[in-house]
């Protein structure tokens, strides 16, 4: 189309240049930054918002058909009502509005497009030895899954989840994260002492730590020790408590995904030959950790 | 073949380049000018300028002669009969990708109205490799900054209205926060 070239040559001579590339060059470069860096572009200039909107960007941050093929995943009705390959992109970042199979959720963080997953209490591995009586299963008003695991009564707990390594996106640091409440019949054996997650990748541990499902400062200070700060969980804007289980570095998830059959694996343990009841499992998720961290 | 096939190219301002067919047939437009026939008396470039022309050809020089090279060491012996032409293509070949990779880097380290131009002329003349270098490097100006400083970097006028820009905002709270 040389006429356009023209046109483009002609106003060369204006003070604005790269805003004035062809829409097509436009949104060859925007492609090659990121969902963030893109939705900010569409603030610039009329003509970075055209763009910076447009399919051709979207359609590199979204993942492949056969890719969520592959991952198990029933494709979700709104990707395939948008009307846009953008809509369809935050369609699929919705967490609230993830799509399911398996048992799983699977969703994009927002601003770079790593694939997030929620494993629901029924794809985790519950301790059953002691007895078929130590788990509940029962709705939750407050859970994106059909059921939750309650745990009714056990004295060893220990609890995993896994994912094939594959199924992260290369490259990202992921964390581990338990998503857990506490039932209303109250809770027992939860606070204090000797729980311990880690976080594996083909069975290599990445990360190990001490972790506190229910922090009370008064029996903590009963069994301080030496050794590292149990960490503490935060309540999730959706009402359920979380903490981190571990992490794995952006390596770790590149080599891991190169070998196919790797796994990686997410397990909680409360160590000590005492009771323990309450604990309402609702899922474990595997997040790109934040960029700064 | 004592010398390579050369071709001549003109600037929108006139002036003429004399360049080795397998640098100047990086252009995909150039190259199907050529297979057209329509080489005589010079290749006419109305949209690119000497100045734009003479940086993309510095580029398509470096790429062709160390393919040239890359392709005579997978030849072997069969190097020793050109050497007249071949001399630049064996200095290129020795340091490979590593030069070439560096080359890259230095040669898009230029003011944004260069790399606007270039950018330009690549799409134009569709030279694939260089036109990714050049959205690469302006993807990397682009990455981690906010409107106004995309603006900055670029001096691009904001056109939209308060009310129009708010509104885009808005929409895409999200990458603000």
């Amino acid at each position: 189309m040389p006429a356009a070239h023209e046109s483009e040559m002609g106003r060369r001579h204006q003070e604005t240049r790269v805003g004035d590339l062809p829409e097509e060059c436009l949104a060859q470069v925007i492609a090659l930054t990121s969902p963030r860096d893109a939705s900010r572009c569409a603030a610039v200039s009329p003509a970075f918002r055209a763009a910076a909107d447009s399919d051709d960007v979207w359609r590199r941050f979204l993942p492949a058909r056969l890719e969520l093929d592959h991952l198990v995943l029933q494709a979700p009705r709104r990707q395939q009502a948008a009307t846009s390959r953008k809509d369809a992109y935050l369609g699929l970042c919705d967490a609230a509005g993830a799509f399911a199979g398996g048992g799983m959720k699977v969703w994009l963080e927002k601003a770079t497009g790593a694939r997030c997953y929620a494993l629901s209490a029924r794809r985790l591995s519950l301790p059953w030895d002691d007895g078929e009586f130590s788990w509940r299963w029962t709705p939750h008003p407050l859970s994106r899954f059909p059921e939750v695991a309650e745990l009714v009564d056990c004295t060893c707990l220990d609890i995993y989840g896994t994912l094939p390594a594959a199924a992260l996106t290369p490259g990202t640091p992921y964390a581990a994260h338990l998503v857990y409440g506490t039932s209303e019949g109250g809770h027992r054996g939860l606070s204090y002492p000797d729980q311990e997650t880690a976080v594996a990748v083909g069975g290599r541990v990445a990360a190990r730590h001490a972790l506190c499902l229910r922090p009370d400062d008064a029996e903590a200070r009963k069994f301080r020790g030496g050794g590292e700060e149990a960490r503490r969980p935060r309540l999730r804007e959706d009402g359920w408590w979380e903490v981190e289980m571990g992490r794995l570095g952006g390596a770790a998830t590149t080599s891991a995904a190169g070998d196919g059959e790797e796994e990686v694996t997410a397990s909680f343990e409360v160590l000590g030959w005492y009771p323990k009841r309450g604990l309402v499992v609702e899922a474990i998720e595997f997040r790109p950790c934040p960029p700064s961290s | 073949m004592a010398s390579p096939a050369m071709v001549t190219l003109i600037s929108s301002d006139d002036a003429r380049f004399e360049v080795t067919e397998a640098a100047a047939t990086m252009s995909q437009t150039i190259r199907h000018m050529i297979e057209d026939g329509c080489t005589d008396g010079g290749i006419p470039l109305p949209n690119v300028p000497a100045r734009t022309l003479a940086k993309v050809l510095e580029y398509c020089n470096k790429h062709a002669a160390a393919t040239a090279a890359e392709s005579s060491a997978a030849g072997g012996a069969a190097a020793g009969s050109d050497s007249g032409s071949s001399s630049s293509a064996d200095s290129a070949g020795k340091d490979d990708g590593v030069d070439l990779a560096s080359f890259d880097k230095a040669f898009v380290e230029v003011d944004t109205d260069t790399l606007y131009d270039l950018l330009l002329a690549a799409n134009y003349l569709d030279v694939k490799t260089l036109l990714d270098l050049c959205c690469q490097k302006v993807a990397d100006m682009i990455r981690g900054k906010t409107p106004e400083q995309i603006r900055q970097t670029f001096g691009i006028k904001n056109d939209f209205s308060p009310e129009e820009e708010e509104k885009i905002r808005k929409e895409n709270q999200w990458a603000f926060e």
